[in-house]
């Protein structure tokens, strides 16, 4: 082979390795919810910030940050440096919808860090971890809240007990693989599981494990009412039902696709949304699918109650209105925009964080868009 | 890029995870198998590339001889080289053709394992849509990161994966690669296989190592089967062969 082609080959190779990795997939932004406290909105931007919104401003577009309006940047700390095209991160992500209690605003990022800001001017009360080079695993789940207690999953297996007021830690609780799924806190019992196919119950108040169980498959949501059964989504596409006293199965309901949100439990009834595109009713008690309704896309966050009526929303931005009784389609209202973050309703209002970047407020009676908000900074 | 997924990308991510869901939900295992089984079904092609380049490096002090005859006329050098070639019964594509052959199954394997691993929530929720209704598939899904003092989604911090690649590719690449007659083709020929396990070796550092396992594996497949059709190959020969350097004729005393 004449030296030519091989440098030609080699050319080739080299750059064909490098296109495909450096136009790999795109860069974690997260799809952070909303915590809602009467007129402010406060979200995980993709960007990494931490965003406090009004929606009075936002309807009024003015400036940001109007009155009462704050955004707080996470301090982020590089782990590492490397080599070759892919920059080390610059930012952090969140994907879980932020907590609120009193005035603090909670935030756990995908960085491992858990983070109180205070609700009024954005700025930080704690965070954790507390030294530098003490890392938490990256975080996925939103933060549960529970009486002063802040509880979060994390990458590292652990489940973490934080003191709301101060973040001081009060207990771990340490599992064999990782723990994407939120928290569902249920009285004073926290379940948890994790992608080892482990789902655990946990004493809220001390740490202790008080019974577990083999899932089935890899864990990708947790839930848990009032009454009723522990729900699982598995990555086997089965939601399965446990009893919260023993964790004894009950019954096992299969889907297309991953049961990727919590389900929601309402009485006896429970509405899990599915990345096949459905919604399905399935009766509490027996596992029984009521009916099942199809939003035409991925549903990638849980459905919401809005009065008398189910919502949910769909990947490809299309917010659906459905009757709980029988899944009716009551109104469709089409964004027009790819949703991934789990979008939140105050009275009339639906709040949608697009993966443009853009926050949108829509009136679910009228349909129409009230505000948007586009939340990447100007350019200085 | 639809096709390329239904053909080429979902077939490989699949039986890459049934296999993780078979070899107890060990990922590192299943980049392993799945890399041993294609390069093993790829050994035709591998030995004809081979066999072409083999046969091309033999024909070079022939060619040379008519570049240098015909160097003022290009057509009737093109007219020569073609008879050359045509008595040789070979084709100057013909170790081109096989490798290109494999460049969509080398990159469709390398997205494969990169989507696989889903290191990131985004990435996970992107899997879901790629993935057939398999009982197999479902276990092996999200990939189990450990392997050995491995995290298969993180770059290897102890740098033995850089090494290795960097290493095994420079061997497979010796074993392969004539020595040049010409000192300037002898020195690209030379750079050529310095840079490839160097930069390679350098993106081992950046990415995730469940890739980095795939290339050790495979180039490790690559060297048996070398060493099986035709021994060390160039590796023991020394850089410049005295025999194919031109003597200038001794000096009269």
């Amino acid at each position: 082979m004449s030296s030519r082609r091989l440098v030609i080959i080699a050319t080739l190779l080299i750059s064909l390795v490098v296109i495909s990795a450096c136009t790999g997939p795109p860069p974690i932004r997260g799809w952070s919810g909303f915590a809602i406290s009467k007129d402010a909105l406060y979200l995980g931007a993709m960007d990494g910030r931490i965003l406090g919104l009004s929606q009075t401003s936002r309807a009024q577009n003015l400036n940001f940050p109007a009155q009462g309006e704050w955004e707080f940047t996470p301090k982020v700390t590089v782990r590492s440096s490397g080599f070759g095209c892919a920059p080390a991160p610059t930012t952090s992500a969140t994907y879980g919808t932020p907590g609120l209690t009193g005035d603090l605003v909670y935030v756990a990022t995908y960085e491992g860090k858990v983070m109180a800001i205070t609700a009024q001017t954005g700025s930080l009360r704690w965070v954790y971890p507390r030294e530098t080079g003490e890392y938490l695993g990256s975080i996925v789940g939103a933060p549960a809240i529970a009486g002063d207690t802040i509880y979060v999953t994390s990458s590292d297996g652990k489940l973490y007990a934080f003191d709301t007021a101060t973040g001081d830690r009060r207990w771990e609780f340490a599992t064999s693989g990782r723990i994407w799924a939120t928290p569902a806190v249920s009285g004073d019992v926290i379940y948890i599981g994790n992608f080892e196919g482990d789902g655990y119950a946990v004493s809220a108040k001390d740490g202790r494990l008080v019974w577990n169980i083999k899932a089935g498959a890899a864990v990708a949501s947790v839930s848990a009412g009032k009454t009723g059964p522990v729900l699982f989504g598995l990555f086997n596409n089965e939601l399965r039902a446990f009893d919260p006293k023993n964790g004894s199965p009950l019954w096992q309901f299969r889907g297309n696709s991953w049961f990727w949100a919590p389900p929601l439990v309402s009485g006896d009834y429970i509405y899990a949304s599915c990345l096949d595109s459905y919604l399905y009713a399935i009766d509490a008690v027996s596992g029984r699918q009521l009916w099942k309704y199809d939003a035409k896309s991925q549903i990638n966050s849980s459905p919401l109650l809005y009065g008398d009526r189910l919502v949910v929303i769909s990947q490809s931005g299309d917010a659906c209105i459905v009757d709980p009784r029988n899944g009716t389609e009551l109104k469709r209202i089409a964004l027009g925009v790819v949703v991934q973050a789990p979008p939140a309703v105050s009275g009339d209002m639906l709040f949608v964080h697009a993966r443009t970047q853009w926050v949108y407020g829509v009136n679910l009676k009228s349909g129409e868009v009230v505000w948007k908000f586009n939340t990447t900074p100007p350019a200085r | 890029m639809n096709l390329w997924n239904t053909i080429v990308l979902e077939p490989l991510l699949n039986v890459l995870l049934a296999m993780a869901g078979m070899l107890f939900h060990n990922f590192g295992l299943a980049i392993i198998v799945l890399t041993v089984v294609i390069r093993l079904a790829m050994t035709p092609l591998t030995n004809r590339q081979t066999r072409s380049s083999r046969a091309m490096s033999e024909l070079q002090p022939k060619i040379q001889e008519l570049q240098r005859k015909y160097k003022r006329d290009q057509r009737k050098l093109q007219e020569e080289m073609s008879k050359l070639y045509k008595e040789a019964g070979i084709s100057p594509l013909g170790c081109l053709w096989p490798m290109l052959i494999q460049f969509p199954i080398w990159i469709g394997l390398y997205q494969a394992i990169m989507q696989a691993m889903a290191a990131n929530p985004e990435d996970l929720l992107n899997l879901s849509q790629h993935l057939y209704p398999w009982g197999l598939v479902q276990q092996g899904v999200p990939a189990r990161q450990s392997f050995l003092w491995l995290n298969l989604a993180q770059p290897d911090s102890y740098m033995v994966l850089a090494v290795l690649t960097g290493g095994t590719m420079w061997v497979q690449q010796k074993m392969v690669t004539p020595p040049a007659t010409d000192p300037k083709q002898r020195q690209m020929t030379q750079m050529t296989t310095m840079m490839m396990p160097l930069m390679f070796g350098l993106f081992t550092l950046q990415f995730p190592s469940g890739l980095a396992l795939y290339w050790v594996v495979s180039n490790i497949i690559g060297i048996i089967i070398q060493y099986i059709s035709g021994g060390w190959g160039y590796l023991r020969t020394p850089a410049v062969q005295p025999a194919l350097v031109p003597q200038k004729p001794a000096e009269k005393k």
